[in-house]
């Protein structure tokens, strides 16, 4: 079978994305670069790459990701509490790169769906249904939740995401309050 | 200084103009942007955040205030083609904002396996330089407005051919753009691998630099980082006057992200940017 060739920034690309592609690099060099079909002129760039300044940089984008993760859903992030990192973490390392100009949102939503398949708590269904809403290009969405979170006090009721001129609103129905959320553990 | 004479290929009239003065435009702050504070002078768009919808705001800023428009994911120093459909989004935009500048990163944030959503240092290599150049006139010649190219942040550096500056003075040159300096990527990454900022920026040709990005930076464990959540500090603000006065500098954009400050305190950051390039041009 042949291998397709890659160059440098194809290669860094992949050892970037991938920590246990990184972990052999760091290794044995020379065979990673033969596994990936590096072409023979970038061999010297990826030959004199630094791998501890690789792992930093690979942190950062990880890093970054989880910004904008936690942007979209601050509440989640705050329930899950010292949890957090560790269940993002697991999420990165067990699903695909999101893609595209929405990856963040997309990003968020596959967040949201990793908690409700681990069944963790801390997960709201709440700023799941409105991160789904967003990624998606419906004009109204109704939902039951026992997770809204107005002032830090966590509350069942009626969640209603809704567009107008295109902008993207929710608003809620308060029935009943659950006092403060369940801290994370 | 004689009016209209030329120094290493800068207009002298064009180093006494004030920069103009403005921020990155983030949807928290419409509200205030749109009142037309005298502060700002004008406005910098992220190209992705008005993909999907927005129009009538884009039209509303583009009567209001100079705009540019500032792309992320045409990951310029990937080989191969640029991704069509971004480049047709990031024109429209481009068109609906009638952006004065457009701009992008010296810098690649996906290929053909993996987007990886943010910006990648590329080889400083004749090859990732003849990339990009080809990129940068595809764009222009897709956009037909002139575009100017960033510095970016790295914790990781990589092999030379090419001192960086002077990939970024063909670069330039060749593609027939200008550099959008980010001052605090400057200094971060100065202080992250330990080299002289200014020596790096008098490498620059003088006349390549046409805009500014300025945004505090980060400090933590010994490492500095572009989180671009933390107001200006000073020596952002001297390395910023030493550009202004090095360089035909046409605007100066704060790009606050994440949790933003209060109106007030961008108020007066902002004043203080435009003070400081009163002064280094009154110098």
């Amino acid at each position: 079978m042949s291998v397709r060739q890659q160059d440098a920034v194809e290669a860094m690309g992949l050892l970037l994305r991938d920590r246990a592609l990184r972990q052999r690099f760091a290794e044995d060099r020379h065979a990673v670069i033969k596994e990936l079909g590096v072409v023979s002129d970038d061999h010297d760039c990826l030959l004199s790459l630094d791998v501890e300044q690789l792992e930093a940089q690979a942190d950062s984008l990880i890093r970054k990701r989880r910004a904008e993760v936690v942007r979209f859903l601050p509440n989640t992030w705050s329930c899950l509490g010292t949890q957090a990192l560790c269940s993002f973490h697991e999420y990165v390392d067990d699903s695909p790169w999101p893609q595209g100009h929405r990856r963040h949102l997309l990003d968020a939503l596959g967040f949201c769906q990793f908690l409700v398949e681990r069944k963790q708590v801390g997960y709201l269904k709440s700023e799941h249904h409105w991160v789904w809403f967003l990624a998606n290009d419906r004009i109204f969405s109704i939902r039951i939740v026992s997770d809204l979170m107005i002032r830090e006090n966590a509350w069942s009721g009626i969640q209603i995401c809704f567009r107008l001129k295109g902008v993207a609103h929710r608003s809620a129905l308060r029935l009943l309050s659950r006092g403060t959320p369940f801290a994370g553990q | 200084m004689e009016l209209g004479a030329v120094i290493d290929g800068v207009d002298a009239d064009a180093l006494l103009e004030i920069p103009l003065v403005g921020l990155g435009f983030r949807e928290p702050l419409a509200d205030w942007i749109l009142s037309m504070p005298e502060e700002i002078d004008c406005l910098e768009l992220t190209a992705e955040h008005f993909f999907d919808h927005g129009e009538d705001l884009l039209e509303k800023l583009r009567d209001l205030y100079p705009l540019s428009v500032h792309g992320l994911g045409l990951s310029l120093g990937t080989p191969g083609a640029i991704d069509q459909e971004t480049l047709n989004q990031f024109q429209r935009v481009a068109d609906v904002a009638n952006a004065r500048w457009i701009s992008e990163h010296i810098a690649f944030t996906k290929t053909e396996d993996v987007d990886l959503g943010h910006l990648n240092p590329v080889p400083l290599t004749r090859k990732s330089l003849k990339v990009l150049v080809d990129h940068a006139r595809q764009v222009m010649d897709v956009c037909q407005r002139p575009l100017i190219l960033e510095n970016i942040t790295s914790y990781l550096r990589l092999p030379e051919e090419l001192l960086e500056a002077d990939f970024i003075n063909q670069l330039c040159q060749q593609a027939g753009a200008g550099l959008l300096l980010d001052v605090t990527n400057l200094y971060i990454n100065s202080c992250n691998h330990r080299f002289d900022a200014l020596e790096w920026l008098h490498r620059l040709e003088p006349s390549v630099i046409k805009q500014l990005h300025i945004v505090g930076y980060s400090y933590h464990d010994g490492v500095w980082h572009d989180r671009h959540c933390e107001p200006i500090q000073d020596e952002l603000l001297e390395l910023a006057a030493q550009v202004v006065s090095y360089a035909p500098v046409e605007s100066i954009i704060i790009e606050r992200d994440g949790v933003l400050p209060p109106v007030s305190e961008l108020e007066l950051e902002l004043q203080r940017v435009e003070d400081v390039c009163e002064t280094a041009r009154c110098s």
